[in-house]
């Protein structure tokens, strides 16, 4: 008995031990070779934090063989992952057309037009970007710097300047797309905010469209009874960012300030201006109680939809929902839905969403360029006449011809054009935005924290990602 | 010498061995390992400068007050929806064993309709109708009866009240057919002696019945525990993780982390917590069945 | 006989509330997929004017076609994973014996163990690297991440359960070991795999978290879709629970209709 029972602690020992070894060995080779994959072992473990954008990130992607042209060496295939298209099917049909006669004209490029959905194109171009697979161009929500610092991104800065009419872009969609005073992504469009309300509601009770933040509290405070409420905040991830963030412009201060010349970034947590901006917004929702009382669990899609269920009075949401509150509303309640700006206080300025398209491919980029000034500057205004709501590609062509259109949405955006400021770009936006500024505005939304201690702590958080970041 | 001579008599094992190392290596042991692995390296977005920071990424997940929270959530929750399904599934069974019940099979799949929809499914279904807007179908009820409206999924305790029912709702069934089939298994002829005996319904219940159960009951509290400390589609469907996040439990905090907030690194150090804990549900399991 | 007929009465009234606790939910969940969106937002319990738009828009407005061309797709792989990997791994644990056994038991046991969550996150970068990001066969392998221990751990104890010997019979003919298992004992165990294969299949089709992340629009199954109606969802809430009837119906009828074999199997 003895005799066997070793023989078989032995064997068991050595079993065991084979595979796990076995086991381990493979997990740590492929936590070597998994989230640096093959192309670019270099960028991620060498250099310092700082980033290098110019010349060092070109020559890792282009050993990854697939974005590179079909056999033929004269016709360039160029890949383009947008998520464009997707609101409606005029304007997927007008792209696919685009695209084709495009490629008709210009014999040595050959446009792929690939669409996402904005929800996922995020993690589609992450995934292939880092599985070496990365498409040509792709649209980015907001220029993602983190592609930069990462070395996928291409330095696009000479063919951005080849462009002749760069000069009659305005700042606000050029600066987002730079990076220490380089390009890396080219213009679309830019999207601002609007109020949509309902006409006889006012009417009603003699009350008119509301300019400032007192004159908003007094509207919607006369407006809320019964099952009617006035205005409306969010508390849902992702979209409180969007939202706030107006409120805190309109009060004179940025989530940011951004040094282009040396790259560094500084909170802006600290500051007064700040903390009027969450105590104003916390106030909508639990001091005056104009909102419903749900609204700190409200998405932007929410918005939307109580304020096309009848709920609310005032309904302020991003030009991309325009159209969707023009679709979503029952028909009796369509002549009755008015625009107005959001209420601006002194300083005047108001949140424009830019997008923009980045590059992977160095051999491609400079038609790549090429095409997206064609397609958003060049004919940008074909576009916008296509899409509905108030997003304008920002040419002064496409500027005049909204101003002239006489639709009350579009002249409330071309008014709002010169006071608008866009977010500039920032890496590991993601974290910074949604796990840090969102949360913290959540809490104190429902009241957990005060807007001084959420902003103190939004300053702190916010500053130690700088400077674990090497951009403080 | 032992070795070669223990290979040689078990070498057929390896046919069956290989196929399930290969397969269950690559789908589980090696994520698994790789998860561990990941969660001693600063991986966060943008992905730059990836080294070995230690237990830098716990240090700080327990500095941070909403893990805390989440964690205290995801037991609470845990504690609260195992008992409740239990006890609920328990009573079920006792109510269908009874010689009232002849079509006991029928009664089982009408109860067995809510356990077996997606999880998402069920979830989207009680967001409806917990819906403080005027869509949602209990408040209206509720309101046309007088008793006003309730922010089911917006107020932090009711959400959590929410997604515990909800959890018990879904999952009771299961307890529920476990338990009646344990019923099953016991022989009338106990009862009868025993009604023989003079023993009312409790002492028949305490010293025929529960016995006979405890196995089961012992496999359904750890079997539950560990999987409710995992569970993520349901109450992430109903409120998304709650007011201000006070409703995440601790599966939709690392998915939150590793997919919002792209930081891979402190994701999987929640991660081994959380398998810390269920471990220690899979330790008292084996500790019970070794008996048996 | 008085006690007897309250003891009946309270019997049958206990049991009517829990049906009633346990069906209403999906009550409610048909009858609003019948009612056009404006009478849900008005409340009241019947549709008035019952229609089939929800079911409509559900193929029209949120294409939901490929959605269930892709869970059957994804489901199918699942189940075939589950059995080719299962028999191997439960007749291993089951029913042979060798020095070290034990350990295996327990890998098994950590194997379903280990959060999800967390092995969502590895096979995310490890499907990434590997470029299969958006495939089938990336979810399908994410999904038996958990669902292979289940099943080995459930399917071991049929196996140990089988007559004794079996296997040696079958080798006194002239079969290998591994021929008595491939002639003899599997297709006794017909009726487990089936059970198994059902289970695989269902848990294949239900699951969410892992296809959420790990599919693109094209090939996402039924389950994340309903997760991104909710989001997107605007108002068309007939269609929401138009969509979540036809997503479960699948999972209802072969649940209810099979219950016996799942019963069975979950008697482990």
């Amino acid at each position: 008995m003895v005799p066997k029972k070793r023989a078989i602690s032995q064997t068991q020992t050595i079993l065991i031990a084979a595979v796990i070894v076995i086991v381990v060995v493979a997990a740590v080779y492929m936590t070597m070779t998994g989230p640096t994959p093959k192309p670019s072992p270099s960028p991620s473990p060498s250099p310092s934090p700082s980033p290098s954008p110019s010349p060092s990130p070109s020559p890792s992607p282009s050993p990854s063989p697939s974005p590179s042209p079909s056999p033929t060496p004269t016709r360039k295939k160029i890949v383009w992952l947008t998520a464009f298209g997707t609101s409606s099917q005029a304007a997927e049909d007008y792209i696919r057309n685009y695209v084709e006669k495009y490629n008709e004209e210009h014999p040595n490029v050959e446009i792929v037009y690939e669409q996402s959905s904005w929800s996922k194109i995020g993690d589609i171009l992450f995934t292939r970007v880092k599985g070496g697979n990365p498409p040509d161009m792709a649209c980015v929500g907001s220029a993602d710097m983190s592609y930069v610092l990462s070395g996928d991104a291409v330095n696009v800065d000479e063919y951005v300047k080849a462009y002749p009419r760069l000069n009659e872009l305005p700042d606000l969609v050029l600066k987002p797309q730079q990076w220490k005073g380089e390009y890396y992504a080219t213009p679309t469009k830019a999207s601002g905010p609007i109020v949509a309300y309902r006409k006889s509601w006012l009417v009603e009770k003699g009350l008119e469209p509301p300019t400032t933040w007192d004159e908003l509290v007094t509207v919607t405070k006369a407006l809320t009874e019964g099952d009617r409420y006035g205005w409306t905040v969010t508390g849902a991830r992702e979209d409180t960012g969007e939202i706030f963030i107006n409120y805190v412009l309109t009060a004179g201060t940025i989530y940011w300030e951004y040094d282009a010349s040396t790259g560094k970034y500084k909170s802006n947590f600290d500051s007064p201006d700040m903390v009027r901006a969450l105590q104003f917004y916390v106030d909508l929702y639990r001091k005056y109680e104009v909102c419903p009382p749900d609204a700190n669990v409200f998405s932007g899609e929410d918005i939307v939809t109580r304020f096309a269920a009848g709920q609310t009075a005032f309904a302020f949401v991003m030009a991309w929902d325009v159209g969707t509150i023009l679709e979503v509303a029952p028909p009796e309640m369509r002549e009755d839905i008015g625009w107005m700006r959001f209420p601006m206080n002194e300083s005047e300025a108001i949140f424009h969403y830019t997008h923009g398209h980045m590059f992977f491919n160095p051999e491609t980029a400079e038609e790549a360029v090429k095409f997206q000034f064609k397609f958003w500057c060049d004919d940008g205004l074909e576009f916008t006449k296509v899409t509905a709501g108030g997003q304008l590609t920002v040419m002064p062509s496409t500027i005049e011809w909204g101003r002239a259109s006489g639709d009350p949405i579009l002249t409330i955006f071309v008014e709002q054009l010169p006071r608008a400021r866009a977010m500039e770009p920032i890496p590991s936006r993601d974290y910074i935005e949604l796990d840090i500024i969102e949360k913290y505005v959540m809490e104190a939304l429902n009241g957990e924290i005060t807007p001084e201690e959420a902003c103190a702590k939004i300053h702190e958080e916010i500053t130690a990602r700088f400077e674990e970041l090497g951009l403080a | 010498m032992n070795l070669r001579k223990n290979l040689k008599k078990y070498k057929h094992i390896f046919y069956y061995f290989i196929p399930t190392a290969i397969f269950l290596s690559i789908t589980t042991y090696i994520p698994m390992a790789q998860s561990i692995t990941y969660s001693f390296y600063n991986l966060m977005e943008p992905f730059i400068n990836i080294k070995f920071v230690g237990l830098h990424n716990y240090i700080y997940m327990f500095n941070r007050h909403d893990l805390n929270y989440s964690l205290y959530i995801t037991l609470a929750y845990t504690i609260i929806s195992v008992s409740a399904q239990i006890l609920l599934g328990l009573a079920t069974a006792l109510l269908l064993n009874s010689w009232l019940f002849k079509k006991r099979a029928a009664i089982r799949g009408l109860f067995l309709i809510g356990y077996s929809m997606p999880s998402v499914a069920t979830g989207i279904v009680f967001r409806q109708l917990f819906s403080y807007g005027p869509e949602g179908t209990l408040n209206n009820l509720l309101g046309a009866m007088g008793f006003g409206r309730f922010p089911f999924i917006s107020d932090k305790n009711l959400a959590f009240l929410t997604i515990t029912i909800a959890e018990v709702w879904k999952w009771h069934a299961l307890a529920t057919i476990l338990f009646l089939a344990a019923l099953q298994g016991i022989p009338k002829v106990l009862y009868e002696m025993a009604e023989v005996d003079g023993a009312g319904i409790i002492k028949k219940f305490r010293y025929i019945t529960l016995p006979s159960l405890k196995f089961v009951l012992a496999l359904m509290i750890t079997l539950r525990t560990t999987f409710v400390l995992q569970h993520f589609d349901q109450p992430f469907s109903i409120t998304f993780g709650g007011p201000a996040w006070s409703t995440t439990l601790l599966s939709a905090f690392i998915y939150r982390l590793a997919f919002e907030a792209r930081d891979y690194g402190k994701a999987n150090a929640v991660g081994v917590i959380l398998f810390l804990f269920i471990l220690i549900g899979v330790i008292f399991y084996l500790f019970v069945t070794r008996k048996e | 006989m008085k006690r007897d007929l309250s003891y009946t009465f309270t019997a049958y009234l206990v049991l009517f509330v829990l049906i009633v606790f346990n069906l209403s939910p999906i009550i409610y969940m048909i009858i609003l997929s019948f009612k056009p969106n404006a009478e849900i937002l008005r409340g009241g319990f019947l549709p008035e004017q019952p229609t089939l738009e929800g079911f409509i828009s559900v193929f029209t407005r949120w294409h939901m076609a490929q959605n269930f061309v892709n869970s059957l797709i994804i489901a199918s792989l699942t189940c075939i994973i589950a059995i080719l990997a299962g028999i191997f791994g439960a007749y291993l644990l089951g029913r042979l014996n060798f020095p070290g056994k034990f350990i295996f038991v327990i890998a098994i046991i950590v194997g379903f163990s280990y959060p999800s969550a967390a092995i969502l996150v590895s096979v995310y970068i490890n499907l990434t690297a590997l470029g299969l990001y958006g495939s089938y066969i990336g979810q399908v392998i994410a999904i038996c991440s958990y669902e292979l221990p289940y099943v080995i751990w459930i399917l071991k104890d049929f196996f140990t359960r089988l007559p004794k010997n079996i296997e040696e019979a079958a080798m006194v003919d002239g079969c290998t070991h591994l021929g008595a298992f491939l002639r003899v004992v599997l297709p006794i165990s017909r009726p487990a795999i089936g059970a198994i294969a059902v289970l695989s299949f269902l848990s294949g089709w239900r699951n969410f978290m892992f296809t959420s992340i790990l599919s693109t629009p094209k090939t996402m199954p039924v389950a994340p879709k309903l997760y991104h109606m909710i989001v997107l969802g605007l108002n068309d809430y007939s269609g929401m629970m138009a969509a979540t009837l036809l997503g479960s119906i699948p999972t209802i009828l072969i649940y209810v209709a099979l219950q016996k074999y799942v019963v069975a199997g979950l008697r482990s």
